[in-house]
This record gives C-alpha cells, sequence and structure tokens, in this order.
C-alpha cells in the first residue's frame, strides 16, 4: 500500500477526456468507485503526492464528468448510516441522474466510460437501464430501441424457434 | 520495480468480439453478489427475485423508447461489441430466465448468450410443462458452446438455477432435474406453489419421481406441495459438493432410505440437513462426519440414529408424535445446541455424551391442565436428564384452551420437580390473560445460579384481545408464592 502523504494536500485522481480536459476526484473515492484503481494502486510502491492520471481520450467531457460526479456521489453515500430513507434517496437520485436529457448515445458514453474504470456501480446501473428499456418489447423492437442488426440466416431462426420452444419468438 | 510519476490507463471500447472467446472475469461479476443468503424460504427468496426484476422499473424513470434514437433504427448498435460480462449484466437485470432467453433470437452475437448467464430463475406459476423444454434448450445452447471452444477454455457453469412452479407432475420433474444435475455447479432452489391459477388443468396427482445424483451442487432445496410427491433418493451416487440439504413436503419412497443418501459415504460434504413435513421417513439413520446442523420437523419418525460426531446443532419438533413411544439414539459428542420438543422418555431415547451442550430447548409445559399430561410429563423428564447447561428455553402455556371448557384444571407446576444447572433462562409465556407469578416463580426457585434472564410475552393468535381472566379463575391459586423469600 501508498505510503501516507507526507503533505496535507489530498491526493487526487484525474481522468482526462477528449478535448484534454480534466476531471478530478479525491482518490479515497476513487479507491471506493473503481476496481482499475483499487488495483493499479496495489502495484505502486512509491507515490509521494503524485496524481494518478488515467486517459480516457476516446470519450467526450460530459460522460466523463458524469462519471466522477456519481463515484463523489456514491462514496459520499456510502459513509452515511443506512435507512430505508437513505436508499429512497439514492433511488430518487438515480433516477435524476439519468434523467430524461441522458439520450440513448450518452448512456452508452457513459456505459464505456465506467467500464474504462472498472466502475462497477455505475457499469450496474447504466445495465439496468438498459434492460428496462428492453422488458416486456418484441425483438424487433428490441432491435430497434438497441440497433441491432439482424444478421440470423432464416435456417438459424427457425432453429432457435425450435430449441426454445417454451418461449414465444 | 517503481512505477514512473503517473500511470497511463488508455481505455478503448469497440471491437467486434466473439461471444465464446471473451472469458467471464474471474472475479466474481457484481451482479452475483446480490441475494447471497443460504436461508432461503420461499416467500422472501420469491420476493428478492421480483424485486430484481422490478428494482429497474423503480428505479429508472420509463425512458421514452428509442429517445434521441429515432423511430427507425438509426442508432448504432454500441451494446453487441462489449464484452460479456456486460451483456450479461444487462441480461441479468431483467430479472428471469426467460426475458433473457427472448434475446436468442436478436442476432448472432446474442444467439446463446443467456445460456452464459451463472445465475438463472425461472418463473413458471401456471406451466411446469415449460421446465423441462427450457433446460433442453439450456443443455443445448451449452453444449453448442462446449463444441465451439477451440481452445480448450470451459463455458463456465450455471452456478444458481431457482425455479418456481405451480404443482409440477412427476414427468415434468423426472424430465428436466437431471439436466439441472448435470450442468449445475452450485445451488437449486425449487418451489412449489400450491395456488391453482383460474383454468389451470390439474396435473393428475402428484406423482413418483426419482431425485438425480447432483455431483456439482453445492446446495439443494426442494419446497414441494405437501403430500403431493413421492420422492425417492438416488441409489446410487455421491452428492460430491453438498452442503446443504433441504427437503419439505414430499412423501419418500425406497429403496434407498433418506439417511443412507444424507450420509457420509454419499454425502460427503454433507453440513446442513433439514427435513420437514416429509412422510415416510420410517427408520431414520444417519452417519456423518461432516454433519454440523440437523433439524426434523413435523415429520413422522418411527425411530433416529443419529451417529454425527460432528454435529453442533440438533433439532427435533414433532416427529414423534404419532407414535406410542419415541426411539432415538443420538451420538453427537459435540453437540452444542439441542432443542427437542418432542415426545421423550429417558429409556428408549438415548442421547449419549454430550459435554458440550451450551443451549437446551424442550416442548412447552402447561400450567394448568389434567395430571398426567404427556406433554409435561416428557418436558420434565427431559429438564431432569441434564445436570449443566448454559442456556435453557422454556415455554410455560397457562391454558391449553378457554378455562370454562376445561374441568377442574389443577395446577400442573409442580410436575417440574428439577432444572438443570443453568446461566442464562429464557423463559417465554404464553399467558393468555392469565396470572403468570406463581409459574414463573416455580421456574426461578429451580435455576437460582442463572446470571441473566429473558422474558418474552406471547399471545397466541386466536386471542384477539388481551383480557384479563375473570376472579376466582384457577391462576389465583396458589397464593403461597407471594410470601415466600
Amino acid at each position: 500500500m501508498a505510503a501516507a502523504p507526507s503533505g496535507s494536500r489530498t491526493r487526487m485522481v484525474t481522468l482526462i477526456s477528449k478535448g484534454g480536459r480534466n476531471f478530478k476526484m479525491p482518490e479515497a473515492v476513487a479507491l471506493v468507485s473503481s476496481r482499475s484503481c483499487r488495483e493499479a494502486l496495489d502495484y505502486i510502491e512509491y507515490r509521494g503526492n503524485n496524481t494518478m492520471m488515467i486517459k480516457l481520450l476516446d470519450i467526450d467531457p460530459k460522460p466523463v464528468s458524469m462519471l466522477v460526479n456519481f463515484c463523489n456521489h456514491m462514496a459520499a453515500a456510502a459513509t452515511s448510516a443506512a435507512s430505508d430513507d437513505a436508499a429512497q434517496r439514492m433511488r430518487e437520485w438515480e433516477e435524476r441522474f439519468l434523467g430524461d436529457d441522458v439520450d440513448q448515445a450518452l448512456l452508452y458514453d457513459l456505459l464505456s466510460a465506467a467500464i474504462s474504470i472498472q466502475a462497477d456501480g455505475l457499469i450496474d446501473l447504466v445495465c439496468k437501464r438498459v434492460a428496462h428499456m428492453i422488458k416486456g418489447k418484441t425483438p424487433q423492437e428490441i432491435r430497434t430501441i438497441l440497433g441491432i442488426q439482424d444478421d440470423l440466416t432464416p435456417d438459424q431462426r427457425d432453429e432457435i424457434r425450435t430449441d426454445n420452444s417454451w418461449i414465444d419468438i | 520495480m517503481k512505477m514512473t510519476r503517473s500511470i497511463w490507463l488508455l481505455a478503448r471500447c469497440g471491437g467486434p468480439r466473439t461471444a465464446w472467446q471473451t472469458p467471464l472475469r474471474s472475479s466474481v461479476p457484481l451482479f452475483l453478489r446480490g441475494p447471497n443468503s443460504t436461508q432461503l424460504n420461499s416467500s422472501s427468496m420469491a420476493e428478492r427475485i421480483e424485486e430484481g426484476g422490478e428494482t429497474a422499473a423503480k428505479r429508472a424513470k420509463l425512458c421514452p423508447t428509442g429517445a434521441g434514437v429515432g423511430e427507425e433504427g438509426e442508432g448504432e448498435d454500441r451494446l453487441s461489441a462489449l464484452p460479456d460480462d456486460i451483456l450479461l449484466h444487462i441480461l441479468n437485470s431483467l430479472g428471469n430466465a426467460e426475458a433473457a432467453a427472448r434475446t436468442s433470437v436478436l442476432s448472432r452475437r446474442w444467439r446463446r448468450l443467456w445460456a452464459l448467464l451463472p445465475v438463472l430463475h425461472f418463473f413458471f406459476r401456471a406451466r411446469h410443462d415449460k421446465v423441462p423444454a427450457a433446460l433442453t434448450a439450456l443443455d443445448a445452447a451449452h453444449a453448442a458452446l462446449d463444441a465451439a471452444h477451440t481452445d480448450g477454455e470451459a463455458t463456465p457453469p450455471l452456478r444458481r438455477l431457482g425455479v418456481i412452479v405451480s404443482r409440477s407432475s412427476a414427468e415434468s420433474l423426472q424430465a428436466w432435474l437431471p439436466i439441472a444435475a448435470r450442468r449445475l455447479a452450485g445451488d437449486l432452489t425449487l418451489i412449489e406453489l400450491n395456488n391453482e391459477e383460474e383454468g389451470d388443468e390439474p396435473p393428475c396427482g402428484g406423482g413418483a419421481f426419482e431425485l438425480p445424483c447432483f455431483e456439482k451442487a453445492t446446495q439443494i432445496w426442494l419446497d414441494l406441495v405437501r403430500g403431493f410427491h413421492s420422492l425417492a433418493m438416488p441409489p446410487s451416487g455421491v452428492f460430491v459438493r453438498l452442503t446443504d440439504f433441504h427437503l419439505d413436503g414430499a412423501q419418500l419412497h425406497g429403496p434407498c432410505a433418506l439417511g443412507e443418501a444424507v450420509s457420509s459415504p454419499r454425502c460427503p460434504s454433507l453440513q446442513r440437513l433439514t427435513v420437514s413435513s416429509v412422510g415416510g421417513l420410517g427408520n431414520l439413520a444417519i452417519h456423518s462426519a461432516s454433519l454440523l446442523e440437523i433439524e426434523l420437523s413435523g415429520s413422522e419418525l418411527q425411530q433416529l440414529t443419529v451417529a454425527a460426531p460432528a454435529l453442533e446443532k440438533l433439532t427435533v419438533l414433532h416427529c414423534f408424535d404419532g407414535v406410542s413411544e419415541p426411539v432415538a439414539d443420538i451420538s453427537a459428542p459435540q453437540l452444542a445446541s439441542l432443542t427437542w420438543r418432542d415426545a421423550y422418555d429417558p429409556m428408549s431415547v438415548q442421547f449419549g455424551e454430550m459435554s458440550n451442550l451450551q443451549w437446551l430447548g424442550t416442548s412447552f409445559f402447561l400450567v394448568y391442565g389434567h395430571p398426567g399430561f404427556e406433554r409435561n410429563r416428557d418436558s420434565a423428564r427431559l429438564l431432569r436428564h441434564f445436570e449443566a447447561v448454559h442456556t435453557l428455553s422454556l415455554l410455560l402455556a397457562h391454558m391449553w384452551m378457554s378455562i370454562e371448557d376445561m374441568h377442574d384444571p389443577d395446577y400442573l407446576m409442580e410436575e417440574m420437580t428439577r432444572l438443570p444447572d443453568i446461566r442464562f433462562l429464557t423463559l417465554i409465556l404464553l399467558t393468555t390473560g392469565h396470572s403468570f407469578g406463581a409459574s414463573s416463580f416455580h421456574v426461578f426457585r429451580m435455576c437460582t445460579g442463572i446470571k441473566k434472564l429473558m422474558l418474552t410475552f406471547k399471545s397466541r393468535k386466536e386471542c384477539e384481545v388481551a383480557t384479563a381472566c375473570a376472579s376466582g379463575c384457577i391462576c389465583d391459586q396458589p397464593t403461597n408464592w407471594k410470601t415466600e423469600d
């Protein structure tokens, strides 16, 4: 484990988005939220006051900023006492976080960002949202929503239907 | 090895990958860390499973279909390129296997993805006949996935299978249980519901079926409709990894006795065994070097033999109610907790050496009733048997039925003549409005060494109002306890 910082400054982790924008979060938050950070920090022998920097150059600033926002919020919620109230407030916050202004493209960008630093909490939230989007829909509706190309041959499709007589597809 | 000042992680998300070439992460996927409780009962499990699917709806506001994408799938497919475990996370969030399996027809990428889910829950309330077809489909998908693995890497096995069905036919169970036995490397939960929905054709009788041998399963929970099925244990095969076996509601038939199937050579890892409301046990003989906990309740026994050197907890409830003489031989030298709410006769029930006993729970003791009440006699005998125990749990039931129905009830506490030497007494009082001073004082007088006392007042469900009894009620006597020191 890295030694405690000698200075009084909190160590930060910086995520760098497309366009070179920097988004910081305290190292403690990153440790709680991101598996990659945890694993990386395990390997560091000497860090002093250095900032860990993570390049997410493929990803737009907005999703990266939202990712940092999510991690900060989750870390804060984790320290407060668990209660039905707290759980309810978390659910409401998550609904606002992935509100109407979050279109599918942004959703996927968010997922990419979360996957890249293995932020399990956000991966979970986005996956649940995608599941909700397709729940109860027909296969064609799902293809439309998710943009999936149907590359099955008619033979394959028949095979699938035969194999899966227990569901209507 | 010193690292450079900063660490650069380059993230890239893209590039198609074939389903079976991307192995699942070796670390436990997030969604497997869900309800992992081993203490499942049908209602709580059903709630938790339903919640898994419903949570997404409750959490997320209804996202308009294809929001921001437009009506004709103009959106690019950014999902299919993601690794398996992300897609599986989405499928798992759908909440049940049926919904996940519907994605098999989306595209080649998605075709057999659902079969990779480590956790599958099937809810077939009225359509028990679908379970065999579903498991057959799973089996076929796994076979295809295994065949496609050219690098020798195995398809990750099923880790949890949950099936909730209405009453099944024996044919149905006999058809899918062997598939589960082959594919499942974790826990199986089968819950059979008793409610019939309208328009259902009830299967004609439960029929007889044989449980296959599950060589890879770690836990098996069978919650069947009581008395509906006739179940046979497998006559051969070893349940190598089975640690927990819970059976509720079946009627057992031979040739293999339950005891033989769960004893050591055939269940070398078994730690917890629960048998409740099971018929046809007859003589149950369990010889197990691994068992830590045994619970037998409401299951008619003629004779019970337990030889379990590692056993820590034994609970026997209402198994010898129907016999004239309870016969048991319990050899469990490490036993720490014994709950025996059942008939007891020191001549025919041998407890063996139990020097580690910390907790003793007995049948209730009726305070007012007819002398010679068997349950009182047996409880008193059991209490006399043990010299010392750390914790005693005793329930005093003041009235068996309403006082008017009982002619001349006697005060029966004198039948309790001796208690073991106890440190902690848990006294549960079912007072039904009557005075409990005399009875509880009788108990206190016999255990002067106690350091801790817990009194719990319970009311019977039939008593809607906790009313005090009429004056002149027998519970006024005896009164002499009030004046003693």
